[in-house]
């Protein structure tokens, strides 16, 4: 006896999908025990609400009719288990994201058929066991800034231990340059040194500096991580850091920690606070004199140190590898490469090595600089020459230098050009105001050009208070450039398997509501490797990703989803699966196949390509799929295409235009799998002759996965021009999550070609059925 | 005083859709004004007010204005403008409106007869005639014909 | 500018007349449909005798490339381009023939390197400053981004191929003022002044320019900005051809506004 429980979600689904209809009409349908609607059926009335059908009318399956599943299908699963229901027997089914949100015209009518073929589904389920396996404890966390120093201490605080893993030979990341903390004016080197150095003392964290993830594999509570660990050159634990050796280097080149201010040796101490304590080679630049080698007490210096790999076994990862500053190249207008326009973070080390001393000097002639302008937004809501979204953090540090810089240089003119001042932090208004008190003076329009005149810099801008042009001349132009992920997050990602957002930050598994987790198991992130964030967002997100890793591994033990290939028997060890699996999860042990529980993700490849139909995923049967297909495209006079679409990136994509209230047509009816690599050509001739007219299968793009589903759909494709039905009624379309955007339109253009195909006649349809060997 | 009467969707709708949509993104940051060649000479031309006037719907004010015909065509602002606005498509759009409204500033009349008339805004004279024989400079078409029909064609 | 039979012969380029008219530029304001549809011709005439188009004037230029990029993403603009089309039994179906200005033109096909080769009379001993003027590079994205359209530097290099140097100034890049000319001439003559200052407080040879337009500004405008010509104003090819070692007269120097005397003095 089946359940269907539909929600209006307080009008998000009942504004364009008549519920109490589609109700009526599903109650209909054999089996259908029950079929209700309700407000908001993830609220606790709801749940009761279904918890009580379940008891009172003895349902055995439960289908749930309201937003996408990424949302709630956990907490439905939860409440029927509560009821006394394997957790399994849960069919979610997503009328809002992609239905009453995308669609005006023939929602109603859609939901009808999606629920249908939910209830479909509802029938071929079995029950199923959670997994459990033993985890590895331990937890790596990428980029030693403030985040992933605050994430290491909260998990060894937790008893977990921790390889913290640094590309630059000290941790301290973006927070150790800077010279106070907005607003309160914290020291910033004086919060930050005492944590690095707890860091180093910490038994549970061992800190792995100039060392770069190389390559990943394994599963959540079992990954395996090679991290490429280039020489130091200097042993930490025999370092003095008497600093003889950078006095006898000869090599000098620009300090980055430094922002190319100042000038270092080859041989250096990353800044005085570093974690190791200890002095650095920079190979790059040594000539490998040997000059530190003599001059060293300590024979601390290795020249012949080279770079080797370590394998680190993790149960869980921390991405925390900050931000970057952008590239000012096209801002050519604001002559990014005079001496004395400067970025804001090279102002943070003026302010710490020159302010101290009670001056300002100009970088290109040593003059004292009496005037200041800030142009805020350079790069940043400006996605012709930078980024598209704005930084966060300039409004509040623009203020924070100019308010340090009154506090020592009171004579000091400050101009603060603005686009909108974005103060909404707790404290900031206060802190916007002293600044105003101070005399600090914000000039509300965004300069168009810095000149370079021989009177010096002039600036010239519309003060859009006044309506007034204001010509300016001063002597320092700090810009403050658009924050931008760190370098090199793209790769890490893709060996991370975890997908980025449009603005190339980490997307994370949710915005609201699961803000630091990825989209991959036991992969999270924290601070700016999510977006441009401050110190203080950066080290809640930390806790957080310390908390849920904590929550992944604490135990020891780790429930792993069911849906993982079974072997039912008749291997005759043609090794096809081993082969295949994108994940190295499956062997050949004795002759029959044996899979890594913790490895495997489910794909299913293995499943759909085995020849002996000698595996299977529990509940994805090509039966039960295709009856679900039936279900979909039943009842329709228009042409209709089935979306086979994985459920990580392209079911997300879908979800997301829902999201964004984008809209498409209603002829597309979308089944989402774990991966397209689930699919053969049994489902694809079958979803044909069952009354699709088009299948769009939507995979993750570059990935393993979207390889085999291309080659699937290239064979098929062949297979059903010789069967006299076109070959584009197959249609493959690789997806990632920034350009969900365009999925609608990838969507509608595959749907106007197969209108311009029409039907696919009974006679076609009658020899696909007879090709896969099924019957109607 | 903007009352809110004076406010004309309809013509907001004809610019989106014959002309540019670009506008709609304007976030009044000011780097047009701030570029514009014309402003500090003339300061009522200031184009970031005109975005934003355009963009409440103040059709007749703004048609009717002799501002909009103060563009030099610089496009130094569309280059700068970091929100894709392209303000000098939107000044064309907007003195086109004006036009069909009836106001068209006597030298726009001027130039349109020129056009229409004699298909060239700077006539070749005898004296510029001979001077191209003189230098061994070919012949050019004294009154091109293409020119004179289309601009014979618009409405002035 | 008459400056241009002896430099085809000098670079071997080869010059063919079509009966071109008005690019449409000073339609726009009045009906952009029409003004497009001025270029459109123009590119069709071109485009039917399967020849590239060189133009002298940046707005030309720029009017042209212009219509080219439009019209090939505006359906609806080309249903009503061809619409006007009509009267002359013409359609534009996206004839997209090279549209390059001169100065392009010489600094993409022949090449600094080239011209460089070519100078017979090196022209060391000028400073001249140059002015690009809007057109030649902007707007940047129907241009294809081919020069830097905040900082451009073809022109620059192509005076520095004659010996000449071409000096930095602030206001390099400044408008003339040329398109508000027949709205306004106080406000065209008041911007043009600001570069006229500034350069005759600089002290330079020349004013070398790329547009006619600008030419009109700086060159015929000049005695009544600064009540005398003071500084010389060349087209490029002017300064070319006397590097190219022509003589002033086949240049069209007489025909100058501004007396260039002086300038001819220290180059022959």
């Amino acid at each position: 006896m089946i359940g269907v429980f539909i929600c209006r979600c307080g009008g998000n689904i009942s504004g364009t999908v008549d519920c109490e209809k589609v109700r009526d009409i599903v109650r209909e349908e054999p089996d259908v025990a029950v079929a209700r609607v309700h407000s908001f059926l993830c609220s606790k009335p709801g749940l009761e609400m279904i918890k009580d059908a379940i008891r009172r009318r003895k349902l055995s399956r439960v289908v749930v009719a309201c937003c996408s599943p990424h949302m709630h299908e956990e907490t439905f699963r939860r409440t029927i288990e509560e009821a006394g229901l394997n957790r399994h027997l849960l069919v979610h089914v997503n009328i809002r994201e992609q239905c009453s949100w995308v669609h005006r015209e023939g929602a109603t009518e859609k939901a009808v058929s999606l629920i249908r073929a939910g209830i479909n589904r509802a029938r071929s389920l079995q029950p199923l066991e959670e997994l459990e396996v033993e985890v590895c404890r331990d937890v790596l966390v990428i980029g030693g800034g403030i985040a992933g120093i605050t994430a290491s201490l909260q998990l060894a605080a937790s008893g977990l231990n921790v390889y913290l893993v640094e590309r630059k030979p000290s941790i301290g990341g973006r927070m150790a340059q800077l010279s106070k903390t907005f607003p309160t004016l914290d020291c910033a080197p004086c919060i930050l040194s005492p944590k690095m150095a707890e860091v180093e003392a910490n038994p549970r964290i061992r800190v792995i500096t100039n060392a770069e993830v190389e390559s990943v594999s394994g599963g959540p509570g079992d990954f395996t991580v090679a991290v490429r660990i280039r020489p130091r050159g200097v042993d930490p634990e025999r370092c003095l850091k008497c600093g003889r050796c950078a006095s006898v280097c000869p090599i000098e080149v620009p300090d980055e920690f430094e922002e190319g201010l100042y000038k270092r040796k080859a041989i250096y101490l990353p800044f005085p606070q570093a974690v190791p304590s200890s002095y650095a080679i920079d190979f790059e630049h040594c000539t490998r004199c040997g000059a530190c080698v003599e001059a060293c007490p300590a024979e601390a210096v290795n020249l012949d140190e080279s770079e080797h790999v370590e394998e680190l076994r993790v149960g869980a990862i921390i991405v925390a590898t900050g931000f970057d500053l952008i590239d000012l190249e096209r801002l050519r207008n604001y002559h990014p490469e005079h001496p004395d326009v400067i970025t804001s973070l090279q102002l943070e080390r003026l302010i710490e090595r020159e302010l101290a001393e009670g001056r300002v000097l100009r970088r290109s002639d040593g003059g004292r600089v009496k005037s200041v302008a800030y142009i805020l937004c350079a790069g940043s809501r400006d996605p012709h020459r930078g980024v598209a979204y704005c930084s966060a953090v300039c409004c509040p540090y623009a203020i924070k230098q100019s308010i340090l810089l009154k506090e020592y240089l009171p004579y000091l003119k400050i101009w603060i050009y603005y686009t909108d001042m974005r103060m909404s932090g707790r404290g900031f208004e206060a802190f916007y105001a002293e600044a105003r008190e101070r005399g600090v003076e914000f000039i509300h329009g965004r300069p168009g050009e810095v000149e370079v005149t021989p009177e010096g810099l002039t600036i010239t801008a519309e003060d859009i208070d006044t309506g007034l042009l204001i010509r300016n001349r001063v002597d320092l132009v700090v810009l403050c450039p658009a924050l931008i992920p760190s370098r090199g997050l793209d790769e890490l990602a893709s060996k991370l398997g975890i997908p980025l957002g449009e603005d190339l930050f980490i997307a994370p598994r949710h915005p609201k509501l699961d803000p630091i987790s990825t989209l991959r198991r036991g992969i999270y992130a924290a601070g700016a490797a999510l977006g441009p964030k401050d110190i203080h967002e950066s080290v809640v997100d930390a806790m957080a990703a310390a908390s849920k890793a904590y929550e992944l591994l604490g135990e020891g033990r780790l429930r792993l989803s069911p849906y993982k290939p079974v072997y039912i028997g008749g291997c005759d060890g043609c090794g096809v699966c081993v082969e295949v699996c994108p994940l190295d999860a499956i062997k050949l042990v004795d002759g029959e196949p044996k899979v890594d529980l913790v490895s495997c993700d489910g794909c299913g490849a293995c499943v759909s390509r085995c020849p002996r139909e000698a595996l299977r995923l529990p509940n994805y049967s090509v039966e039960g799929l295709l009856r679900e297909v039936e279900a979909l495209v039943s009842g329709v006079e228009e042409p209709v295409v089935v979306g086979f679409f994985d459920d990580e990136i392209s079911y997300t994509a879908a979800d997301s235009a829902g999201t964004a209230r984008l809209s498409y047509s209603t002829a597309i009816r979308i089944i989402r799998l774990p991966s397209t690599a689930l699919l053969d050509r049994r489902l694809l001739l079958g979803a044909l002759a069952l009354g699709a007219d088009g299948v769009m299968i939507c995979e993750a793009e570059g990935t393993p996965r979207a390889e085999l589903t291309a080659r699937l759909v290239e064979e098929v494709r062949g297979e059903l021009e010789k069967l006299g039905v076109e070959g584009e009624r197959l249609h493959f379309r690789p997806m990632y999550l920034p350009i969900y955007k365009m999925l609608p339109s990838f969507i509608d253009d595959y749907v106007k070609r197969v209108r311009a195909l029409g039907r696919i006649t009974e006679e076609a349809r009658s020899r696909l059925l007879e090709g896969i060997g099924l019957k109607a | 005083m903007i009352e809110v009467d004076e406010i004309d969707t309809r013509f907001l709708r004809r610019l989106k859709s014959e002309f540019d949509e670009s506008h709609l993104a304007c976030f009044q940051c000011g780097v047009c004004s701030a570029s514009c060649p014309v402003i500090e000479i003339e300061a009522s031309f200031n184009p970031r007010r005109i975005m934003k006037m355009t963009r409440l719907g103040l059709k007749s004010r703004v048609l009717s204005s002799d501002y909009i015909w103060l563009c030099s065509m610089c496009l130094l602002c569309e280059e700068r403008c970091p929100q894709g606005v392209r303000i000098p498509e939107v000044m064309t759009a907007l003195r086109n409106l004006a036009v069909e409204e009836g106001y068209i500033p006597e030298p726009m009349r001027r130039i349109r007869s020129l056009l229409a008339e004699g298909g060239r805004l700077y006539p070749i004279d005898d004296f510029t005639a001979e001077e191209r024989i003189d230098r061994g400079l070919p012949e050019v078409e004294a009154e091109p014909e293409f020119v004179k029909r289309l601009a014979g064609g618009v409405k002035a | 500018m008459s400056s241009r039979p002896g430099h085809a012969e000098a670079l071997g380029i080869e010059f063919v007349d079509l009966p071109f008219g008005c690019c449409g530029f000073p339609l726009e304001p009045l009906d952009r449909v029409r003004s497009l549809a001025m270029a459109a011709y123009n590119l069709m005439l071109a485009s039917r005798e399967g020849l590239d188009i060189a133009t002298l004037c940046s707005a030309c230029a720029e009017t042209l490339i212009k219509a080219e990029w439009l019209l090939s993403r505006e359906e609806g603009l080309l249903r009503r381009v061809n619409r006007v089309l009509g009267e002359l039994d013409a359609e534009y179906k996206g004839e997209a023939p090279r549209v390059l200005h001169i100065a392009r033109m010489l600094h993409e096909e022949v090449g600094v390197e080239r011209i460089r080769g070519l100078v017979k009379r090196p022209l060391n001993d000028l400073r001249v400053a140059v002015h690009y003027g809007c057109h030649y590079m902007r707007p940047s994205e129907a241009y294809g981004g081919f020069e830097d359209p905040e900082r451009p530097r073809s022109l620059d290099e192509l005076v520095e191929a004659t010996g000449a140097e071409s000096v930095e100034y602030p206001g390099k890049m400044d408008c003339c003022g040329g398109g508000l000319l027949a709205m306004s001439e106080r406000v065209a003559k008041e911007m043009a002044a600001k570069k006229l200052r500034r350069l005759s407080e600089l002290g330079v040879d020349a004013l070398v320019l790329i547009c006619p337009f600008c030419a009109i500004m700086y060159d015929r405008y000049q005695s009544l900005i600064l009540g005398e010509g003071r500084i010389p104003v060349l087209y490029y090819t002017q300064l070319l051809g006397l590097a190219l070692g022509l003589e002033p007269e086949a240049l069209g120097l007489d025909l100058n506004a501004v007396a260039v005397d002086g300038l001819l003095e220290k180059v022959m």
